[in-house]
């Protein structure tokens, strides 16, 4: 958090990265984002080595403290430099060309955001936000500013509390915490744990979830056991700062998946069918996204930056720029519902993730794979990856994958084919993949080891 | 069933030495995706239901531990 504020006040924008990613994607994010120093909470020698390398100065956060002086004329003067346009913080997120891109958020769209979200939700000085995303996940910067910009204060959920449910309410417990701002991953596994049968966080008063699709048994689990607390369901794509829908669970009954809901103040949220009319009741369509809370696109990617972000299909009168999100939403009784993606991407564990990127990462590893297909059981949630090719094993592949894939992205499950299906051009035909994976699964070929 | 058991963690972490680690937990050398991962595998394996209660440092801290609250919970279902 200091380090954040500290590139702040510096005029510059910060990249979160997590200690814990390969140091492959590390080296990919370092070289795209151009970036002239790394500072390390821990100190790594690979990263120092690495750094000489670039000419990056490599900093640990212990070395910062030494003999250190502020100099107020220079701060003045780099507050008086600033403009609300420029970026304030950059995170990266899935790509489907292998390659990880970088979503860069402006001032201007985190004050947005904030004083819309706070208009709605009116938090208080009083309350205690427990942070529970890692900082590199843009879910996080709620609690980082949010957290600031009403004087609250804001506590980190240690790694350890989330693989000992216990210690978790224990943790909330006496931190007297009052808002949770957390993944639906991570909603879900408390759910799932039924710890909350058995001990009870006695102060939260408002709890908000984003990432995926949170089904209506798992937020059943929170609502049976505490019941007098909002819960607040929000969505947006990482290209959004914040969030820009939101919807608060009133009542239950009835309900049999959670709506999309309502659009925060100060952003328009459209969703267009093929030939950019506005859907009706029971249509599908993408969903359009305008309004002060837009990002600036990707970073050293004018033309990616220039597909999704369009001019709005509706009028062409004056420049005005909508995110075209890929996501696909239906109108049922004047309510919108995520259906799911317009190409491959799937959510897991609150990550979003291109299945193709799981691909490419193993081919760019081995020549013994001929072919792969990475496809999500959403029943399971489980990432699986079906193979051709010379037989490699599970515990080699997983290693192979490690080095160059974060955790969440890593599959669950291998499954050796002699060979894939593929359509008339000789592509790999991921639908017909999907369903011979469905076929066998419910065969229960799966489990005969 | 040891073998067993050291045969799922090591599918899910190949580079802990878990037959010397006595600090999975408190040593921060797990983590959730692990810890899910873990209970998703011996639940299923061993057929077992693991009580909140259960997962608790104590039980889960090395691959010993790990063992003997399987085998408590299988003694509870016979």
């Amino acid at each position: 958090m200091i380090l954040f504020w500290g590139v702040i006040y510096s005029g510059n924008f910060y990249v979160p990265i997590d200690e814990k990613v390969p140091l492959k994607r590390l080296k990919h994010m370092v070289d795209h984002t151009n970036a002239k120093i790394i500072v390390s909470i821990k100190g790594c020698k690979e990263i120092d080595e690495y750094c000489c390398t670039r000419d990056i100065k490599s900093i640990h956060f212990s070395q910062i403290y030494e003999g250190i002086k502020i100099d107020e004329k220079k701060l003045l003067c780099v507050y008086e430099n600033m403009l609300d346009i420029d970026p304030l913080y950059m995170v990266y997120t899935s790509g489907s060309t292998g390659k990880p891109k970088g979503v860069l958020k402006t001032q201007k769209s985190v004050l947005n955001f904030l004083y819309s979200f706070q208009k709605v939700f009116s938090l208080r000085e009083q309350d205690v936000f427990a942070n529970q995303v890692s900082f590199d996940f843009d879910v996080a910067a709620k609690d980082i500013f949010l957290s600031m910009y009403v004087s609250a204060t804001l506590v980190i959920i240690p790694k350890q509390c989330f693989m000992v449910p216990k210690e978790l309410i224990i943790f909330l417990n006496k931190h007297k915490v009052t808002i949770l701002i957390w993944s639906v991953a991570a909603i879900r596994y408390v759910a799932s744990s039924g710890i909350l049968a058995k001990e009870k966080p006695e102060f939260l008063r408002k709890v908000f979830f984003s990432g995926e699709v949170l089904q209506m048994h798992e937020l059943k689990e929170w609502i049976m056991y505490l019941e007098n607390i909002d819960y607040i369901n929000l969505y947006a794509p990482t290209e959004v700062t914040g969030n820009c829908m939101y919807y608060i669970v009133d009542q239950m009954h009835g309900l049999k998946r959670l709506p999309l809901g309502l659009v925060f103040p100060n952003m328009e949220v459209m969703v267009l069918k093929e030939d950019y009319q506005k859907v009706k009741e029971n249509e599908i369509g993408e969903i359009y996204i305008r309004g002060a809370f837009l990002s600036q696109g990707y970073y050293q990617d004018l033309e990616r930056t220039k597909k999704s972000f369009v001019q709005n299909p509706l009028h062409h009168d004056y420049l005005d720029v909508v995110y075209k999100t890929g996501d696909l939403a239906r109108q049922v009784e004047g309510q919108l519902y995520f259906i799911g993606r317009v190409d491959h991407q799937i959510k897991h564990m609150g990550y979003r993730i291109e299945l193709e990127e799981i691909e490419q990462a193993l081919y760019t590893q081995t020549s013994q794979v001929n072919r792969c297909c990475a496809i999500y059981d959403v029943e399971k949630n489980k990432i699986i990856l079906i193979l051709q090719g010379e037989f490699i094993k599970n515990k080699k592949i997983r290693s192979i994958l490690s080095n160059v894939l974060p955790k969440y992205m890593i599959p669950h499950q291998y499954i050796w084919l002699d060979k894939l299906p593929e359509n008339i051009r000789g592509k790999l035909d991921r639908k017909k993949t999907m369903e011979q994976y469905l076929k066998m699964k419910n065969s229960g070929e799966l489990y005969a080891e | 069933m040891q073998n067993k058991v050291l045969k799922i963690l090591k599918d899910i972490r190949p580079d802990i030495d878990f037959e010397n680690e006595t600090g999975l937990i408190t040593n921060g050398i797990l983590d959730s995706f692990d810890m899910i991962s873990i209970l998703a595998m011996i639940t299923e394996q061993f057929m077992i239901e693991m009580d909140v209660e259960d997962i608790i440092v104590e039980n889960f801290d090395s691959l010993d531990q790990i063992c003997f609250i399987i085998e408590k919970k299988k003694n509870i279902i016979r």
